[in-house]
């Protein structure tokens, strides 16, 4: 018996893992600089959590003051909602690695797992819209 | 420095900063502010960098340690500590699936099926132990912990199983492959059977590691090894795999019900691949034996803490 791998997928999806995660990474890190040290804006100071982080997420939301998910993109002035973002980038890497590999496995016509990919890529995004919130 | 004495050593980082983390929320002066956020984060940084290296060197993931004991040591409620553990998780499985993926220990033929049905499980999980009472969850919590303790201690994994005949399904998807082993020197083939059965495992571990923001290597691991009949080096670096893509379902549902708290989940992420880091770099030199049996006698304690908080007795 002789291998059926992807000789040729693993090692790019390794790459595409590999370079998004650094980048999270350096996001993250810098993205919460700026938020500890209050160099932008935020709804909720880093010094005012301690007064929610007790409570329950449903709860704290109102207090926190926090708009739904994406609208990071649309506020990047402030702090709060960067830091957070820079963590959803983070949880965007298997989709976008995902895409990629629909893309090659619909090329070399492995259609059965080109639509596993497909669905899976279809319940990742669906929670990462908040859908299925 | 002999390894007994850095085994000492990390017990007693690991103790002192749970005394701290313990002693500073007593009479909830955390919540008034005795000890400013920051304060928090190193405390948290520092506890999760011992967590990652004890995980590394226990051979367990980040996140189950990382929710007991948190849930247990610090003032956060137990969404933010399950919204954390997630991102541990995940962020722990990314790191490391370059290295198996490019090593061709982690097989994405083998983990696509797999992760689809345990991240459909997991979504539903983590909206489960999203709209379940803290109570419930923490007994729940308790348990699973104690029973991963128990599968600790009886499973070992079988690293050289005998080539079996595949079943059907795992044919018909080409399931199987080729490693090479570094400690024999030769290449290795290896496939799976009952495949269909470890469709229906990994939909009840992805559908736990949802509801308590756990990893789930625990349980991945012995179902790929002892169940399916892959190689402990492939069961190991494909569970890693798995998570990845199932950390990443739930976690979306965290982050979009803003369980998800940077001040909480920054410094525990960034506490733990570090601590992962030198664990691993640590693996060579360190007695796992003694680190297999600290990490069981922690996970055994935050079980029963969990269980007992969860039904009102502390």
């Amino acid at each position: 018996m002789r291998t059926n791998e992807y000789r040729d997928l693993e090692p790019l999806y390794a790459r595409i893992l590999q370079r998004i995660v650094i980048i999270g990474s350096l996001l993250m890190l810098v993205s919460f600089v700026v938020y500890a040290l209050e160099l932008l804006p935020s709804a909720m100071e880093a010094d005012r959590v301690p007064t929610v982080w007790h409570l329950p997420a449903d709860e704290a939301a109102p207090l926190i003051d926090r708009p739904p998910l994406w609208h990071w993109v649309l506020a990047p002035h402030r702090a709060d909602l960067l830091s957070l973002g820079s963590l959803t980038v983070l949880a965007a890497t298997t989709p976008l690695g995902f895409a990629v590999l629909f893309v090659l496995l619909l090329r070399r016509r492995d259609f059965v797992y080109a639509t596993m990919v497909f669905f899976q890529l279809v319940v990742l995004l669906l929670a990462a819209t908040g859908m299925l919130s | 420095m002999s390894s007994a004495r850095k085994t000492r050593i990390l017990a007693v980082i690991l103790l002192l900063s749970a005394v701290l983390a313990h002693a500073a929320d007593t009479d909830g002066i955390a919540h008034a502010g005795a000890m400013p956020w920051w304060g928090w984060a190193i405390v948290l940084f520092f506890f999760s960098l011992v967590l990652g290296i004890v995980a590394a060197l226990g051979g367990v993931g980040g996140g189950v340690l990382f929710v007991p004991i948190v849930s247990a040591l610090f003032p956060f409620h137990l969404d933010y500590v399950r919204g954390a553990g997630l991102m541990v998780a995940l962020f722990g499985a990314l790191s490391a699936a370059p290295t198996f993926l490019k090593k061709r220990l982690a097989s994405l033929r083998l983990a696509i099926p797999l992760s689809l049905v345990g991240s459909i499980a997991s979504i539903a999980g983590a909206m489960v132990g999203l709209a379940l009472p803290v109570y419930i969850v923490e007994i729940a919590l308790g348990v699973v912990v104690v029973s991963v303790v128990a599968l600790m201690l009886r499973s070992r994994g079988d690293e050289s199983r005998p080539l079996r005949s595949p079943d059907a399904l795992s044919s018909a998807l080409a399931i199987q492959g080729v490693y090479y082993d570094e400690r024999h020197g030769g290449e290795v083939d290896w496939n799976v059977h009952r495949f269909a059965v470890g469709l229906l495992a990994f939909a009840g571990i992805g559908f736990l590691g949802g509801v308590f923001g756990i990893g789930a290597g625990w349980a991945n691991v012995p179902a790929l090894n002892l169940m399916l009949g892959a190689p402990l080096k492939i069961s190991v670096a494909t569970s890693g795999l798995v998570i990845s893509i199932n950390g990443t379902a739930a976690g979306w549902i965290y982050l979009n019900r803003q369980a998800v708290l940077p001040v909480i989940a920054v410094p525990s992420v960034a506490g733990i691949m570090i601590g992962t880091r030198v664990g691993a770099a640590m693996l060579g030199k360190a007695r796992p034996e003694a680190i297999r049996w600290l990490v069981i006698v922690v996970l055994l304690l935050a079980g029963l803490r969990s269980i007992l908080s969860g039904s009102g007795v502390m």
